[in-house]
């Protein structure tokens, strides 16, 4: 019919402009959220949001603050946050207040006068306290991950970062769509595998999982050893390669606690403080994709060899979700975008 | 291992550091800011607007941009990690607003580059080797004064400056920092030197010394009285007041204390300090054109700067003098001495140049950002990691400028004012956005988490400020496209702004298809994220 011929030939000329795509798989990659409730949700959405295959969340997954709501005589709340005095007069309050403050990452909990005065006194109390937190916050959120992405047939693959402690990590458990990919090699789909490590080199705050150049570098090693095709591997490592766009940050000094920015000739001193060993064994193995975090402020793309190294930033904390949609063909990356959701 | 802090119980982890000084933001602020363009409120005051109040002018606009400068410092507080005000705006409205006016802001940096260049020769080292040739009685040196203040001289100039700054800022930062920490040192004695000599010498001082030089450089006997009579006779009157006129050069006050500079780490506690130290570049670069205008006043005496002023732009055939009449060039003739004349022209120089590499750092970390975003080809945000500089946004940033000096010194296409409306639309933008920014509901969350929490009555502090810019700006604009007179309203003024907010838009759209074409969709890559 002479409509549908127009219509050819209309779709003819338009698919001269259309790349031809040969994707394979598409995923969505977010990083260092910090145990913001408000991301991680963000973060489940996201496949169906922007119609992904695949999840991978990168390391530092866990808050860094635990907030008392410190219950007063009279039945009310006193939390203090951010320099001020938040006076929660109802349950309401305070429930809305641990709500707004989860969403910023950090763990509030009830408390009174007493347990306070043990949390502040007992170091092995709150170590306590606060891992107590951070699994449960964990824990629910893979519970939360399972039950919106198993319909949808959509996997979560996630590891830890440096500041996330090595027992807290080790205790999270697989389930059929939340994948703990911790030092692990897996298939993702596409043919394409996935190789994680959240181990860092040192930092200035000496944290759970930093560790010696050295050391990771056997990590890293040990892990690209059984990776059987590099050509077609992701790998999702927590520390960016030194000396790349992706791990400019201000140089710190360290003399102080915490450390203060170094100010040179009025301005503030930036350097890579990326990881030497990361850059090694990309550039050695030369995989389809790098995923980075770690540096919230150098959000970038880059290129090592034939690898498109990645680090989509991290704006936790106003609850805005950096992240990159990749889509990768049976070559490696055929395009990226970086978001901010 | 967990720590007791006054609040949190906080773990080893990363990103917890020292927030900054309010001196060293002050300091950056204070750069920024554009003193060398009060030469243009002085020069055209009474020139275009008789009828204005410098005064009343000054006060207005150290109000409206402090109160800028206070939006961007509280939603650079509030997303730290953003990226600026593109991201602001963005966020705020849509992306296509926020790139449309920061293109818009971008290319008003950009001619602002171009024309302080040119001004740095025209008004600044010809008033200075004219006056030097005066005091020490040497030909050669007046006449190298004014040769400079023309437009193959000035463009010779302005080159060296944008290529010699953009160098520097691409491959010397640090050398950059250095220059600039002693700038800074000299151009404060400067100034404080000119308004030493200014408040010290009378009216009848000035009258002497600048007959002596009128004499010395253009055989002119009593000049002063010389120039008053002739002003008159074309046309200058002086008195009453036209408020359009008083709006009319407040935009030229460019007190840009936009400066957002990094002050806090992953705990966002925001100590008022910060936030004065933030506005308190603009807060200072008001109240030193204030103080100058009022000695100006006092000393050179206004009816007289008004008058030489208005020779130069409506009756040049009649303008005596070699060198434009610009305050630079009464402080240098009455300097009387070669010291303090070196003290004050080392300020002006200072001063002049002061704000064209931060501008060529603004304009390409704008570049950047666009190209991380990918609504420009992520080559031009290629960064040098040796030196951490977008080496070639810097090298877009020059090469444009260069375009921008080359019209505006041997072309009347572009007048002095053709850069101001889109730099207004896009400062109006950033002051909605943060006037709306504690309300809307894209960005209300964000604001409830942040540390800049302080309100006033009940208002947000972020509200008020962004209110009273908002009133600033949208009026000034009212008056740039309303009021012909006063030169902004113009085809060739009009056509720039038109070119620096259709071409985004036309950027946009192709980035959006582009985008479509690789199976992204651009609009969502910004969208947020449902939570529930």
């Amino acid at each position: 019919m002479q409509g549908s011929d127009t219509r050819e030939r209309v779709e003819a000329i338009f698919s001269f402009f259309r790349k031809r795509r040969q994707t394979k798989l598409k995923i969505f990659f977010a990083t260092d959220i910090h145990g913001s409730e408000r991301c991680f949700r963000k973060f489940v959405n996201a496949a169906e949001f922007y119609g992904v295959d695949v999840l991978i969340l990168g390391g530092d997954i866990a808050g860094k603050a635990m907030l008392p709501v410190v219950e007063q005589d009279d039945g009310t709340f006193l939390a203090t946050h951010l320099g001020r005095e938040n006076h929660l007069r109802t349950e309401q309050d305070a429930a809305n207040f641990e709500k707004l403050t989860a969403e910023a990452g950090l763990y509030s909990f009830r408390v009174d006068q007493r347990e306070l005065a043990v949390l502040e006194s007992e170091p092995e109390e709150r170590d306590a306290r606060f891992y107590s937190l951070m699994f449960e916050r964990l824990q629910t959120w893979m519970e939360l991950a399972e039950s919106r992405l198993g319909p949808r047939g959509v996997r979560l693959y996630f590891t830890g970062g440096n500041d996330d402690p090595e027992d807290l990590m080790a205790a999270l458990q697989s389930s059929e769509h939340t994948i703990n990919a911790e030092g692990g090699v897996h298939e993702i789909g596409g043919s394409y595998t996935l190789m994680s490590c959240g181990y860092g080199n040192p930092t200035p705050w000496h944290c759970p999982r930093d560790v010696s150049e050295e050391q990771l570098a056997d990590r890293l090693a040990e892990a690209a050893d059984r990776v059987p095709d590099p050509g077609k591997c992701i790998f999702n490592l927590h520390v960016p390669p030194i000396d790349s766009k992706l791990d400019t940050c201000p140089k710190l000094d360290t003399s102080t606690s915490p450390p203060t920015p170094l100010i040179r000739n009025g301005q503030t001193v930036l350097f890579g403080a990326g990881s030497r060993a990361v850059r090694e064994v990309v550039e050695r193995c030369q995989p389809s994709l790098g995923l980075h975090g770690h540096i919230h402020e150098s959000r970038n793309v880059d290129r090592l060899g034939r690898t498109t190294c990645i680090n989509p930033g991290s704006e936790y904390t106003e609850g805005i979700l950096r992240g990159a949609l990749v889509s990768l063909s049976d070559d490696g990356v055929e395009d990226y975008q970086l978001t901010s959701g | 291992m967990t720590q007791s802090g006054n609040e949190l119980f906080s773990r080893q982890s990363s990103g917890l550091v020292r927030l900054a000084s309010p001196f060293r933001t002050y300091a950056f602020n204070l750069g920024f800011a554009g003193l060398t363009y009060t030469v243009y409120i002085f020069l055209l005051m009474s020139a275009t607007y008789p009828q204005s109040n410098i005064f009343l002018a000054v006060i207005i606009a150290t109000v409206g941009f402090t109160a800028l400068g206070l939006v961007y410092a509280m939603l650079s507080a509030a997303m730290p990690r953003s990226g600026g005000d593109y991201v602001y705006v963005s966020r705020t409205f849509h992306p296509a607003i926020g790139f449309v006016t920061n293109f818009a802001l971008a290319m008003a940096f950009v001619f602002f580059i171009a024309q302080g260049a040119f001004l740095m020769s025209q008004f600044i080292f010809s008033s200075f080797f004219s006056t030097l040739g005066s005091i020490l009685q040497n030909a050669t040196l007046t006449g190298v004064g004014a040769a400079l203040a023309g437009p193959g001289p000035s463009f010779a100039l302005g080159t060296v400056m944008i290529l010699g700054f953009s160098v520097l800022v691409a491959v010397g930062m640090e050398t950059y920092y250095k220059f600039q920490s002693i700038s800074f040192v000299v151009g404060g004695v400067g100034i404080v030197v000119m308004m030493a000599v200014l408040l010290t010498k009378s009216q009848s001082d000035f009258v002497a010394a600048f007959n002596n030089y009128a004499q010395n450089t253009s055989d002119l006997p009593n000049g002063y009285q010389s120039i008053l009579d002739s002003a008159r006779a074309a046309g200058y009157t002086t008195g009453g007041h036209d408020w359009s006129q008083t709006f009319g050069i407040t935009g030229i006050a460019l007190l840009t204390g936009m400066g957002t500079a990094f002050i806090g780490g992953e705990v966002k506690r925001v100590k008022r300090s910060q936030l004065i130290g933030m506005v308190g570049g603009t807060l200072t670069v008001g109240v030193v054109i204030l103080i100058v205008a009022a000695l100006l006043w006092k000393t050179v005496g206004l009816e007289f700067n008004g008058a030489a002023s208005y020779l130069y732009l409506n009756a040049p055939d009649e303008y005596p003098l070699p060198v434009a009449p610009v305050f630079t060039t009464w402080a240098t003739i009455i300097s009387g001495n070669l010291f303090f004349l070196l003290m004050i022209m080392a300020a002006f120089v200072v001063w002049s140049y002061f704000f064209l590499p931060q501008n060529i750092i603004v304009v390409s970390r704008m570049i950047l950002a666009w190209s991380v975003d990918q609504l420009v080809p992520a080559k031009l945000g290629e960064v040098s990691q040796r030196r951490f500089t977008p080496v070639i946004a810097i090298t877009v940033v020059a090469v444009l400028a260069e375009l921008m000096l080359a019209v505006y010194a041997f072309t009347p296409y572009f007048s002095a004012l053709a850069a101001l409306i889109p730099f207004t639309i896009g400062l109006l933008a950033v002051s909605i956005a943060g006037m709306l920014f504690p309300y809307l509901s894209k960005t209300r969350d964000i604001y409830e988490k942040s540390g800049i929490r302080y309100d006033l009555a009940g208002v947000p502090l972020l509200t008020i400020a962004g209110t009273v810019s908002s009133a600033y700006f949208l009026t000034a604009l009212y008056y740039e496209l309303t009021h012909p007179e006063l030169g902004y309203n113009n085809p060739v003024s009009l056509g720039f702004t038109a070119f620096t907010l259709l071409v985004p838009v036309g950027i946009y759209l192709i980035a959006r298809w582009t985008a479509a074409r690789r199976g992204f969709d651009l609009e969502k890559t910004f969208e947020e994220i449902p939570p529930d």
